[in-house]
């Protein structure tokens, strides 16, 4: 009876200490660390706390936390519209790390053809970053499907005047997953479908990382790419590009059998967001003056953030950020 | 909390009606998953189960097996197949049918097990063949166990089948994940309601086949 | 083999365990997940289970709720939870809880009403209370049973609980899921083999357990009945 008595005191006693010693409020994106205090980075200079990284899927759920204060700022996509309803501030990317990321098709040379090529490029040059915003906000926001918002656009853009053709070959569109991709990869298949192509449309694969290989394997043919992102993810030294310097560089990094075609004006770059409030109460307009804040703060995030060479990575070499990563 | 993009009905029955064909779509996916993986599943139990009872000692490397198949999250098994078959329904069945093996073998065991032996000894004297008696006697014995195995079986496929939409090929989880990434809540709910009135009715139509094959029970 | 090599690799090498996304903060993370789920479930299902099954009352729902809760996909609710809580671990813990109340409850009432009638009225007719028969008599009988049901569902709550990460909790699902998305799979099977053995290292501690909580004269191996089955699978 004693060792058994013994024994449950030992467990109460042994979860009682688990529980103090998790972290504070039971909230997962806490660092054990220390809450209020700054370091000093190798250049000497004093910085304040370390940013906590939350990772959350871009969407509607990154949106939600940032309005509910569940975080202090989101990685968020320049065109998502919820910013600008929302009256969210975009830090403004005052090193520029984030270059040219205009919107491109990626494809597989090999299905490349003339008419492939000329279809996706006048859908590219079709659109632009209030567009594309616009869309990204009727998908996300008024939860309209993705496939009538690209059938809007093209419509409209007069890409899909005339009989549609037919007997061409069988393609396959991937996308990523978020909405936007989502969005422009529709597009292509709207489009190319209207120029005869048997197109299957496979959305929300992953990210760039699960979409590259499948292109590579011939899984599938083409995927709406980011020129700047992309040239990063094949190497993470590149410098900022302008598009023409980026589709010379492209053709030098991609793997063989896959090519790049034209960039659209259309750009959608990693953008740190906060609420009108946090901006205010503390003095952010752009992205450096993140160094001053001595709060601990929170920032949502794709999963794969740490290791984007244009997220967490470049943050923290560019504007000698920390996180607790 | 919960009203961010202003308040969401539950279910928008007009995004319901528009997306009829979807939902279908969505819901003989989830249909035609389940079964072809508790089907596949049974074919490879049944020779496991076999041999498991003519050679004993096979018996706990088998359940090991599949107990360790088993404690793996399905989010990592699913993402563990992808290199070797891709983002394809292959990759989500192979994972569904893994967790059916360790439920099936071990309820048909346990089941064939529970025979009594005088039954069973009586059967060998009068004459029957090891075969024989197995399909003859210890069988329909044995049935519902089997089938309360093949009715769990089912039952937590359908729950599987929604986190294998994360892999792409998720049935009705993606209406469910839809819901999760644009905060919507009509997919959400139509998703998971229907996931559960699926499970449900595997469930029920199976316990009524499971009581009727042993009606001298009063239950399960 | 290349992966099994990169694994060992992976855990041999000390950035792998630090940091907010390192193996010592996410296994904390996770434990506490499981264990606060455990710990709730326990509070409501048990009172529930043991009680409905002395009181001889509630026999249809208390042994069906199991059947029930399997239908329940822990991925549609959680997020279900989320349209209503936080991000985080609000909804981690409802989707954990929903999941393992239900058996828990079947498993107790079983347990209980399992006692048989004859011991049940010797113990009132050496003049016991209610309370007391329940203390000295049913429980200490049932214990087997009930804590067979509570290690089934700890078990699954271990390995269902890597689903946290989808609604921003962290814990060794979000290796899974990050590795899911950046296709590492070296991070992917570190993660779940630490899953695999946690849910093992569960298993084997509240076996440990059992056996304390069950009174010398009465340990036994007990037979879980064939609809209460032990194991389900982590949805």
């Amino acid at each position: 009876m004693r060792t058994r008595r013994l024994l449950l005191a030992l467990l109460v006693a042994v979860g009682l200490t688990a529980a103090a010693c998790s972290d504070s409020d039971n909230d997962p994106s806490v660092s054990s660390g220390d809450g209020d205090a700054t370091t000093t980075t190798a250049a000497g200079e004093v910085v304040g706390a370390p940013i906590s990284f939350v990772p959350l899927d871009p969407g509607a759920v990154t949106f939600e936390a940032l309005e509910n204060g569940d975080v202090d700022m989101a990685l968020l996509f320049s065109t998502q519209g919820v910013i600008a309803e929302k009256g969210w501030v975009v830090l403004e990317d005052d090193m520029t790390l984030q270059g040219s990321d205009n919107l491109i098709p990626l494809v597989r040379t090999e299905v490349a053809d003339d008419t492939v090529t000329e279809t996706l490029n006048a859908v590219s040059a079709a659109l632009d970053t209030e567009t594309l915003t616009e869309l990204n906000r009727r998908v996300d926001s008024d939860k309209e499907d993705t496939e009538a918002v690209a059938r809007d656009f093209l419509t409209e853009a007069g890409l899909l005047e005339g009989d549609a053709a037919s007997g061409g070959a069988s393609l396959t569109v991937g996308s990523a997953n978020f909405s936007e991709a989502e969005i422009v990869a529709q597009m292509y298949t709207l489009a190319l479908e209207h120029a005869g192509y048997a197109v299957e449309l496979k959305a929300q694969l992953g990210s760039r990382e699960v979409l590259v290989p499948a292109l590579e394997s011939g899984e599938i043919d083409i995927e709406p790419e980011y020129l700047q992102s992309l040239l990063a993810f094949l190497d993470e030294n590149t410098e900022s590009v302008t598009p023409d310097e980026g589709v010379a560089l492209a053709a030098d990094l991609l793997p063989d059998g896959l090519s790049v075609l034209e960039p659209s004006p259309a750009q959608d770059q990693n953008a740190i967001v906060v609420t009108a409030e946090t901006a205010e109460k503390l003095g952010l307009t752009k992205v450096s003056d993140l160094k001053q804040v001595t709060d601990a703060l929170k920032m949502a995030g794709p999963p794969e953030c740490p290791e984007r060479p244009l997220c967490i990575p470049g943050y923290e070499e560019v504007y000698g950020l920390q996180f607790d990563v | 909390m919960g009203w961010f993009v202003g308040a969401q009905p539950w279910v928008d029955w007009t995004w319901v009606a528009d997306h009829r064909e979807l939902i279908l779509d969505r819901l003989r996916e989830h249909v035609e998953l389940t079964l072809v993986a508790v089907v596949i599943g049974i074919l490879i139990a049944t020779p496991l189960v076999l041999v498991s009872r003519r050679w004993r000692g096979v018996y706990p490397v088998v359940l090991t097996t599949t107990g360790i198949l088993y404690t793996i999250p399905s989010l990592a098994l699913f993402t563990l197949l992808l290199p070797w078959t891709g983002l394809t329904r292959t990759t989500a069945l192979v994972g569904l049918v893994s967790y059916t093996l360790l439920i099936l073998i071990r309820n048909a065991v346990t089941g064939l097990d529970a025979v009594p032996a005088d039954v069973r000894e009586a059967a060998q004297g009068m004459g029957y063949s090891r075969g024989r008696a197995l399909v003859a006697v210890e069988l329909p014995l044995a049935l519902p166990a089997i089938v309360a195995g093949i009715r769990l079986a089912l039952v937590t496929t359908v729950g599987l089948v929604t986190v294998a939409a994360l892999i792409g090929h998720g049935g009705l989880g993606h209406l469910i994940l839809d819901g999760l990434n644009r905060r919507f809540r009509t997919p959400l709910v139509v998703g998971s309601v229907l996931s559960v009135a699926l499970a449900a009715m595997a469930d029920v139509v199976l316990l009524r086949v499971q009581r009727r094959l042993s009606p001298w029970k009063a239950g399960g | 083999m290349d992966l099994l090599r990169d694994v060992v690799e992976w855990f041999g090498d000390r950035a792998s365990w630090r940091g907010s996304d390192g193996l010592v903060h996410l296994l904390a993370q996770h434990v506490w997940l499981s264990a606060a789920a455990v710990a709730i479930s326990c509070a409501i299902a048990l009172p529930i289970g043991l009680g409905l099954g002395h009181a001889r009352r509630g026999e249809v729902f208390a042994v069906n709720v199991a059947n029930i809760g399997r239908a329940l996909p822990s991925f549609a609710v959680l997020v279900f939870a989320l349209q209503l809580l936080s991000i985080g671990t609000g909804p981690a813990l409802v989707a954990l809880v929903v999941l393992a109340v239900p058996v828990m409850v079947t498993n107790a009432y079983v347990a209980m009403a399992g006692v048989e009638d004859d011991l049940r009225e010797a113990a009132r007719g050496m003049g016991m209370s209610g309370w007391q028969l329940f203390r000295r008599v049913e429980l200490p009988l049932a214990m087997p049973l009930v804590m067979a049901g509570v290690r089934t569902a700890a078990v699954q709550v271990v390995a269902t609980a890597t689903l946290a990460a989808l609604v921003g909790y962290g814990g060794l699902g979000l290796l899974i899921l990050r590795g899911l998305r950046t296709r590492d799979d070296v991070e992917v099977f570190a993660a779940a083999l630490t899953v695999a053995v946690l849910a093992l290292i569960t298993e084997v501690v509240l076996a440990g357990v059992q056996r304390l909580l069950t009174p010398r004269g009465i340990r036994r191996i007990t037979e879980v009945p064939a609809m209460a089955p032990v194991i389900d699978p982590n949805i």
